[in-house]
């Protein structure tokens, strides 16, 4: 089996004014270019275990205990500043409704430019160019997407668009949050193809989250059920 | 389609006065400020809706009224517009103390009443253009502001925020790309309403003779009319119902375009559900 590079300890996680845990004492190991399933029924919460991940308990005013540890950080106690380095560019997110991973009023283009652009201040239009190409050939979508706004495109390909913004900064880790839920048979195969590609030649760690365990044993190497 | 035919026709309007109003000095055929005919003159080829209690063209005073009309309407907006931005966003965005305390400014004046000060104050100022425009401006802006505070919220909570700012992008940055992106269409709408706003309730100050008397404006040719008399002798009808049909004119050209934004703006939020 390959090295862990992600590992949930105990982890606990309470919304405010509320005394019983949503997630109480949640042990996870994720290995090393695996796609492991995150399987659970409505309200489980695996949608707090993915925000206590990515560090954005503080947006639902949520506290928890425990241990995440990634590359021998603990992300539950590191600083904002040490999460800013780690989230998007160490381990992104694909959410349940893609829908709002896009500014309305940005063209695609824009989007993943911002992306690019905020990482790097100094890139050339010309390496956006490449890596704005290179992005929509690993998800598979047309060159002519990029012009588009979010509202513009189908579920599909929105939903591999936004695999394509995850990727932008080459996370070693990607998380996706119910990411086929809501989408007929054949987007979530392409969907699907798009996911099994980029663990092939990226060498990715996936993290699938769904509450279908059909879906989840087609896809994944390993499934985790929460209750 | 017929919201944009509506919107064209509003601001071919709008186009017009602003043109009149900018060359209102080649435009009048005679100073508003001067005497040029006889008293209460009835319109004529020589002045074209006769004349005044003092003689004066009321034509060339029409004329430079769209000037103050305009421009207190167009300047109290652009200061009720900054200070409801300012404040709405900095509230919604930044929350928790600071929310509070703007808040709570933003309810004292929403309970002050509009006319009585707004006249107290008008009152006691000189009436020049800036005057009315700082008076009216600092007076309409909680609404605004209010809603601008909640649509920030909502922006504030979506998906796409959250990865930005977790990328590392600044609160300003965030501000001026995306949340202030995103409330434009807003901030334009509701300017819209209070250039409008702004141009009726300068006429009604002006009507009332708290404007400046020594400038020309729609409200104070009517005021002006009111004083001498025009109901009783029969010259409202060259003297009244021009600078009445203007302010009516500007106000629906106004709400024409107002109303063509929104329906864009709305077929556009549909095509993104």
């Amino acid at each position: 089996m390959n090295q862990s590079i992600l590992e949930i300890k105990a982890l606990s996680v309470w919304y405010p004014n509320t005394e019983k845990p949503v997630i109480n004492g949640f042990n996870l190991n994720l290995y090393q270019n695996e796609i492991l399933c995150l399987r659970g029924p409505s309200g489980s919460g695996k949608s707090t275990i993915v925000a206590s991940i990515m560090g954005m308990l503080e947006n639902y005013d949520a506290r928890a205990v425990g241990n995440i540890f990634y590359d021998n950080v603990d992300l539950l106690g590191v600083s904002e500043e040490k999460m800013k380095m780690i989230r998007w560019h160490e381990i992104a997110l694909v959410p349940q409704f893609s829908m709002n991973l896009f500014n309305p009023v940005y063209t695609i283009r824009q989007t993943l430019r911002e992306m690019m652009w905020l990482k790097n201040k100094n890139i050339t239009k010309t390496k956006l160019q490449d890596q704005e190409s290179l992005l929509m050939e690993m998800v598979h979508l047309e060159k002519s997407v990029l012009g588009c706004y979010a509202h513009e495109m189908s579920g599909g390909m929105k939903q591999r668009a936004a695999i394509a913004l995850a990727m932008v900064h080459s996370p070693k880790i990607l998380i996706l949050d119910e990411a086929t839920t809501g989408l007929d048979i054949k987007i979530q195969a392409d969907v699907l193809g798009t996911i099994l590609r980029l663990k092939k030649t990226m060498d990715m760690t996936i993290l699938f989250i769904s509450h279908d365990a059909e879906l989840g044993n087609n896809i994944s190497d390993r499934m985790v059920e929460i209750k | 389609m017929r919201s944009k035919i509506i919107g064209s026709i509003g601001v071919t309007i709008l186009v017009l006065l602003v043109l009149i109003a900018v060359f209102a000095e080649s435009l009048a055929p005679y100073s508003p400020y001067e005497q040029v005919g006889t008293t209460f003159a009835r319109p004529s080829a020589e002045h074209w809706l006769g004349t005044n209690d003092i003689g004066q063209d009321i034509f060339s005073e029409l004329i430079y009224g769209t000037r103050n009309s305009l421009a207190v309407g167009l300047l109290s907006a652009t200061i009720a517009m900054t200070i409801a931005v300012l404040v709405g966003v900095m509230s919604g965005w930044f929350g928790g103390k600071l929310d509070r305390i703007l808040m709570k400014v933003t309810t004292v004046f929403l309970t002050i009443p509009f006319l009585p000060v707004v006249i107290i104050l008008a009152a006691f100022s000189k009436g020049s253009v800036w005057s009315m425009s700082i008076i009216l401006g600092v007076m309409s802006w909680p609404v605004v502001a209010r809603i601008l505070r909640s649509e920030t919220i909502k922006i504030k909570g979506s998906n796409y925020i959250h990865m930005i700012q977790g990328m590392g992008a600044s609160d300003f940055y965030v501000i001026r790309y995306h949340v202030f992106r995103e409330l434009l269409p807003l901030i334009f709408y509701r300017g819209i309403i209070r250039v409008k706003s702004g141009i009726l309730a300068e006429s009604s100050m002006s009507f009332l003779g708290l404007g400046n008397p020594a400038a020309k404006s729609w409200g104070s040719i009517i005021y002006y009319a009111q004083s001498s008399n025009a109901l009783l002798t029969g010259s409202w009808i060259w003297w009244i119902i021009p600078p009445g049909l203007c302010i009516c004119l500007v106000s629906m050209a106004l709400m024409m375009v107002a109303y063509s934004f929104e329906e864009r703006n709305d077929a556009r939020m549909e095509d993104k559900l």
